[in-house]
């Protein structure tokens, strides 16, 4: 769709003078955007109905992409680039005398996610709008995103995430579409003519009603749907009898007890809190989710029988593999299948995507409390364990239970998700190469050898379009440029501008868009924590949520190292450092927030020292989300992906940071393997053990921190350091991370690795030095980096799990 | 690694630092026990990218590269090579440098001339006598507001004419109008602690880095080494061009930073005084003294003066606690830099700071300048005048009569004047004679301090008779910066990074206390204009200066020269006025209460009359 700028302006003002109701200079930033983002939106609202009734006409194979979280970020930027409509959205602005960057700046982060696998759903839905892929986001309409965090004495203090407070202008509320899902109750059967059926009685509704956003194909007129499901109570309000009766509290209770549902996002790492409320929010929005599609799909007038040619359900981590039981209730329940074909159908639906080996994320839920709140569900997946181990028992596993109880579904009184969607679909991905390596080896060993053909692996993306096009525009207009613009459609021609890694010219200039993007980061720091830092300095940045095996520790403890050497030699030659991080903890989760609390006890202490003469900078940005990622990247020299090796699924930040030419200090973990591979030892810095000397040092048990305590001075010092208040507070404020280093042995690595991790540091400071050797391995980065396009990670999906072509 | 005693071979080293050959430039630096030195060369002064270059070292432990031409203008250090690390160093004998000292930069001095440098001329002088000293700190003189200077805080307030305050002269003009010689900056040498790149900050900057690199945030800007240079000559060449000399405040006694200096990275444990168990000692108060005694520091030492001597033509040194320098050193000092220009002005404080490794017998203490043509600070004659430096003792000037005899010592130049009055000096020169310097309360705060409750004219008087004393005695007479119009710190007695608030010269108290300044203008005519103060050999004054007798608390005194021309002065230290007994004869009355005019207020004929000398006040005549 083509909008001229006098069209464009024409709606625009109308739409600001209509929305405002005040004369056009007189209205606020706040009028300006949603005006903005209305009329963007009714542009996008006819491709949107267009694409709908394509895809429903031509009876195109759909892929619905359950996921708890979408971590999505602001839309406005995105969307205007994707119509087209930048270029003249930024002339009408500068005609008018508005300040685009400011109204951008109103658009709240819609951040309904922790980390790396909300955003990866995110990237996936603009992958698939992008390559016109029918495919579409279903998920939870939370009304608080991940809590807003806030650096208070150096403490994490969490604040709710009021995203939805002023309205949120890409969505349209459905709710015509709205559905009911049941709660609780008793199952009752009878025999109707021969069959059992299943009667749900004295169940809890809850109505489920459905919000749609946009997903706006990069200039292909193709819109593509997120739908989150909001909770409202079915009886619409709250209990009038009750009211009237004067019990005014209890009158809303049951109101809020629904609404709960949606209201707060999960945030990771806290399980054992809440479990049951959670558990509410994964069946709420897969039998939703789940119902609308069966509904859409049978007003194609189709068998149900068919249901597996038109539709594909795609499990994004354990979350939504309620999304077996539930589709199998309804072929069973509703459409009246038989088992067996109820099963075939739905295991070709379903398809899963592992993205954790940590057990803590294994999602287990306690058979007693499953069974009261999902009976019927419970029934059924009680029979699809049944019937799992059955064919164990009479197959592969004869006879033994221990291996067969140990990989069953229900177990030790408790149902296990991750067993139930690997059952319940017709693929298990990983999602970086070495992550499927270690699931069919060690963590789902017994499933892979049981069904290979299931296992597959799909490196993660990420949309180069919001990475690099939208956050790093010079350095896009820069590759543009010089190799033309075929890689926007076509990520991997960004391999063309390799041919210019040696060319002084052409690295001067990416190293110059480099250094104005660190210095538009340096205003930022300064006016938001009140640092000076010297954009000249290396910029080492390590955002991602605090989790010990990220080992946020290990970057810390080793500034520690670097600040005490410095003391002891001001002049030691070193490139100044700027250490930045982002990260929000789980608040339930201790250790985390006092990792957080140390990052900037480090940071108050290294960044007011003058002795070091400023060699040293350590700032902590808080709040880390989408947007922020967006500003800190394009600004990275250095991306530290340090995590513990095996413990890290794949990560997408560390594409994120290669893409926009950063230098990689890496463990050979996730997808770092595969950036390897693409750019060259040459243009990576290694580090740490590697994956056959981990399970080594797991197998033999040998490894003993206190042992590097011992040895290494650098260590005990740190350590020590940790706990004599060398770092202001009191002497027990780190204990914690003392104690799990020390006491607790290590659990990741972290003192183990830090040998080398210091070395690594040492070599950039050496490649740093020499500018032209620098500037080439960010080249190479940049270069190398279209294989992570989400479009292509989206392509193989495509092909190889979903079996759903491109429709133009 | 101790004690390395080093033959006169060292001595013999030439070019260290960065030399401008036929062929491009060399760069040499004395780091005898060092395993490895390479030259890092940067290309700006901020990216952190570069290439190095290993060095070569000599039999005499120099290290010695040649790079070629292109290297002019770019940047450097030396990477030193330790057993557990590699260091940065920046090098000591660096002549100019980037932003905060992080690296030396290769200039080509003849670049650094502004225009008409070469061919100026500094004042000329009929002898050193002629002096009148004025202490003033760069950023000081030009950072108030009401300044009415542009390059508030740079070298280039300087070279501003034509500065007004409410209509009254300031910078230059205001320095010319009152008719000192010389203007004394406190350092100009490159200092550590103030970061260059930021506006607010602020230092007298007594913590030395790099010695022969003018400071870069006086500086327009700090990164190039060029401007620093340049803006300090143009601030030089302005005051030579108003007829103003400089002198510059060097501190050779200590460095900034101690274990981790550039110096001690040359050669470690070997520049700095360490006591008999190889303590480092703290005679400067600072943490290190430097130790002139050896001969590769004093070559350094006198390397450098003879550099800022040479290169920015000044007209004298300031050296502080020259007490931590030894004897030794100071002759060649003083030797070596009159050979250059005999007419240059060498002084210093006479005293340590700390305990020092210095042996007492070698140190330039009050006494062991006789006849070195080098002059001290007499904190003798300054504590007579006003009292101790921060407390509430009280001197001459707030009516401490009993300590009349160390005035008298005072205006006698501190020579042997007679058998109970024996200064320090064989000769007033020797003496530089003040009320306050930079260090401590200001003279108008101090006063205040003892003082508070009077009144302030009363108060403002016991400032005009301090530096009255000060202007009328032998020898050289100092001048802190503001005291001629009442200047004041607001009771900061320690103000070295109070910044400009509590430092700046408030140029409005010109016009609010116009008598004082106009009082002191005066004097300072006066005394240039009639000679009596400009013989001051010992025999000269034990012959031409004849006190009168006189109550505790008066001093009066005649002043005669050779042609016999008479003054009669009389000082009143009372709180109340005194009648004093004048000489007979004709008179021109030069000062008289609060009044001063070097042409004469009136003419008076005394036949043995006593003239009443309001309290706080002097009686200046001068025979007719």
């Amino acid at each position: 769709m083509i909008i001229s700028k006098d069209q464009f302006k024409k709606d625009y003002l109308r739409r600001l003078k209509a929305k405002a109701a005040k004369p056009i200079d007189e209205t606020s930033a706040w009028d300006r955007y949603h005006a903005l983002g209305s009329v963007t939106k009714d542009y996008i609202a006819q491709n949107w109905v267009e694409t709908s009734k394509r895809y429903q006409n031509e009876g195109h194979k759909q892929v619905y992409y359950f996921s708890m979280e979408f971590l999505t970020g602001r839309f406005l930027m995105n969307n205007l680039y994707a119509m087209g409509l930048k270029d003249v959205v930024e002339e009408v602005m500068g005609e008018v005398g508005f300040d685009l960057e400011e109204i951008m700046g109103i658009e709240k982060d819609q951040g309904l996610g922790n980390g790396g696998l909300g955003r990866l759903a995110a990237c996936f839905l603009d992958s698939m709008a992008a390559l016109t892929i029918p495919g579409h986001g279903i998920g939870i309409r939370y009304n608080y995103g991940l809590f807003e965090q806030k650096i208070i004495n150096g403490y994490q203090v969490e604040f709710p995430d009021r995203w939805l407070e002023n309205r949120n202008v890409w969505e349209i509320k459905k709710a015509d579409k709205a559905v009911e899902v049941r709660f609780g109750g008793h199952i009752r059967t009878e025999m109707d003519g021969g069959r059992m059926v299943f009667i749900h009685e004295h169940y809890e509704p809850v109505l489920a009603v459905p919000y749609d956003t946009p997903i706006v194909g990069y200039e292909n007129d193709t819109v593509n749907t997120l739908r989150l499901w909001s909770a409202e109570t079915a009886e619409r309000g709250f209990d009038y009898s009750r009211f009237s009766r004067g019990e005014y509290m209890r009158a809303f209770e049951q109101k809020h007890s629904v609404e709960s549902i949606s209201q707060v996002l999960y945030p990771n790492d806290s399980y054992d809190e809440g479990r049951q409320l959670r558990l509410k929010q994964e069946y709420f929005f897969v039998s939703a989710g789940v119902q609308g599609i069966v509904r859409s799909f049978k007003k194609m007038n189709k068998p149900i029988s068919q249901l597996e040619d038109y539709v594909a359900i795609h499990i994004n981590d354990t979350h939504p593999a309620l999304a077996v039981p539930e589709l199998m209730r309804i072929l069973l329940d509703e459409e009246g299948l038989d088992w067996d074909t109820a099963w075939r159908i739905t295991t070709n639906v379903m398809s899963y995507t592992n993205h954790t080996i940590m057990q803590e994320a294994m999602e287990k839920w306690p058979v007693d409390m499953f069974e009261r709140l999902l009976p019927r569900i419970w029934m059924i997946a009680n029979e699809i364990n049944e019937r799992f181990c059955k064919m164990l028992w009479d197959g592969p596993m004869k006879g033994d239970m221990q291996q067969i109880s140990d990989i069953a579904i229900i177990g030790n009184g408790q149902v296990r998700m991750a067993n139930l969607a690997i059952v319940g679909s017709h693929s298990v991905n990983g999602v970086a190469h070495l992550h499927t390596e270690i699931l069919k080896k060690t963590e789902l060993k017994d499933f892979y050898d049981l069904t290979p053909y299931k296992f597959n692996n799909k490196t993660n993306g990420i949309t180069h379009r919001r990475w690099l096009l939208n956050s790093n525009p010079d350095l896009a207009d820069l590759i543009t440029k010089t190799i033309g613009d075929t890689w926007v459609h076509q990520p991997q021609n960004l391999r063309k501008i390799l041919q210019y890694k040696d060319d002084p010219d052409f690295q001067q200039r990416v190293m110059a868009v480099k250094h104005e993007n660190k210095i538009k980061l340096a205003k930022v720091i300064k006016e938001r924590n009140g640092i000076d830092v010297d954009p000249h300095s290396i910029f080492d940045i390590h955002v991602k949520r605090l989790h010990e095996y990220k080992r946020q520790t290990l970057n810390v403890l080793h500034i520690m190292h670097l600040y005490n050497q410095l003391v002891k030699n001001p002049d030691l030659d070193m490139v100044p450092r700027t250490f930045i991080f982002g990260a929000k903890a789980a608040p339930g989760y201790y250790m985390a927030k006092q990792i957080i609390k140390l990052i900037n006890s480090v940071a108050e202490v290294v960044n007011n020292d003058k002795r070091i003469r400023g060699k040293l900078k350590v700032v902590f940005m808080e709040n880390y989300g989408v947007s922020l990622a967006e500003m800190l990247i394009p600004a990275a020299d250095v991306s530290e992906q340090i995590s513990t090796t095996t413990k890290e699924a794949s990560g997408t930040g560390n594409m994120k940071f290669m893409m926009n030419g950063a230098v990689t200090i890496a463990t050979l973990d996730g997808a770092n393997v595969e950036i390897l591979n693409e750019v060259g030892e040459d243009n990576i810095v290694l580090f740490g053990l590697t994956e056959p000397e981990v399970y080594e040092l797991y197998e033999s048990g040998s490894y003993n921190a206190m042992e590097l305590y011992g040895h290494d001075l650098r260590i005990k010092r740190v350590l020590d350091q940790l706990v004599d208040g060398s770092f202001g507070g009191n002497d027990e404020e780190f204990r914690i991370i003392y104690d799990a280093l020390t006491k607790h042995n290590d659990e990741y690595f972290v003192l183990k690795d830090f040998d080398s991790y210091a070395a690594a540091h040492a070599r950039i400071n050496q490649y740093y030095r020499d500018g032209s050797l620098w500037a080439k391995m960010s080249i190479m980065n940049i270069g190398s980096s279209g294989i992570f396009s989400s479009d292509r990670t989206i392509m193989e999906y495509a092909s190889g799990i979903w079996n759903v072509e491109m429709r133009p | 690694m101790t004690n390395y005693t080093f033959d006169d071979r060292v001595l013999a080293i030439t070019d260290l630092g960065v030399t401008l050959t036929e062929t491009g430039v060399r760069f040499r630096v004395w780091a005898p026990t060092t395993s490895r030195v390479d030259l890092a060369i940067y290309e700006d002064d901020l990216r952190y990218t570069r290439t190095s270059h290993m060095m070569v070292q000599d039999d005499l432990g120099v290290w010695q590269i040649d790079q070629g031409p292109e290297v002019v203008g770019k940047y450097y250090t030396y990477l030193f090579y330790t057993d557990d690390a590699k260091l940065e160093v920046v090098d000591p004998y660096a002549i100019a440098c980037g932003l905060n000292s992080r690296r030396g930069m290769v200039v080509d001095l003849d670049q650094t001339h502004p225009p008409g440098w070469k061919t100026h001329k500094r004042p000329a002088m009929n002898g050193k006598s002629e002096a009148v000293l004025y202490e003033t700190h760069v950023r000081d003189f030009s950072s108030h507001p009401e300044s009415g200077m542009e390059g508030k805080g740079k070298y280039l307030a300087f070279t501003e004419r034509g500065t007004r305050c409410q209509g009254q002269a300031t910078g230059i003009d205001h320095l010319v109008e009152m008719g000192v010689t010389h203007v004394h900056l406190l350092p100009v040498y490159d200092y550590a602690t103030v970061d260059e790149s930021k506006v607010s900050e602020y230092n007298w900057g007594y913590d030395p880095f790099l010695f022969n690199v003018p400071e870069g945030s006086y500086s327009t800007k700090p990164s190039d080494g060029y401007a620093r240079i340049r803006e300090l000559k143009s601030l030089i060449q302005a005051l030579h061009e108003a007829g103003l000399r400089v002198v510059l405040d060097v501190v050779y006694n200590h460095t900034y930073e101690s274990h981790h200096s550039n110096l001690n990275r040359l050669l470690a444990d070997f520049w700095y005084r360490t006591d008999d168990q190889g303590r480092w000692t703290n005679g400067s108060g600072c943490g290190n003294e430097l130790a002139t005694e050896k001969p590769m520091v004093r070559k350094f030492i006198l390397d450098s003066l003879t550099y800022w001597l040479e290169e920015f033509q000044v007209d004298g040194f300031r050296f502080d606690l020259m007490g931590l320098y030894d004897v030794e050193t100071v002759d060649l000092i003083s030797e070596k830099l009159h050979e250059i220009r005999p007419d240059i002005l060498l002084y210093g404080e006479p005293w340590v700071g700390w305990e020092s490794g210095l042996p007492e017998a070698d140190r330039m203490l009050k006494g062991r300048q006789k006849g070195k043509e080098i002059s001290l600070f007499n904190d003798d004659y300054r504590n007579a005048i006003k009292g101790d430096n921060d407390g509430h003792e009280i001197g001459f000037v707030q009516g401490r009569k009993e300590w009349s005899k160390w005035i008298r010592l005072g205006i006698a130049g501190s020579v042997p004047y007679r058998k109970n009055l024996v200064g320090f000096t064989c000769d007033a020169m020797e003496t530089v004679n003040y009320a306050s310097s930079h260090d401590n309360l200001v003279l108008s705060d101090k006063i205040d301090k003892t003082h508070g409750h009077w009144t302030l004219e009363d108060k403002i008087r016991m400032n005009r008779l301090a530096l009255t004393l000060v202007l009328t005695s032998f020898g050289l007479p100092f001048l802190q910066a503001g005291t001629e119009f009442g200047r004041t710190k607001m009771g900061h007695h320690n103000s070295y990074n109070a910044g400009d608030q509590v430092n700046w010269i408030d140029w409005q108290l010109k016009t609010d206390h116009g008598d004082l300044y106009a009082y002191i203008r005066q004097l300072i005519a006066f005394r240039k204009d009639y000679g009596f103060f400009a013989k001051t050999d010992a025999e000269h004054i034990q012959k031409h200066l004849q006190f009168k007798r006189s109550p505790d608390g008066i001093i009066a005194y005649t002043l005669r020269k050779k042609d016999r021309s008479r003054a009669y002065i009389v000082h009143n230290g009372l709180d109340q006025a005194h009648e004093q007994n004048v000489p007979n004869g004709k008179w021109v009355v030069i000062a008289e209460g609060d009044r001063c005019l070097a042409s004469g207020i009136r003419t008076e004929v005394y036949k043995g009359d006593k003239v009443t000398i309001p309290a706080k006040s002097s009686l200046i005549l001068v025979h007719a």
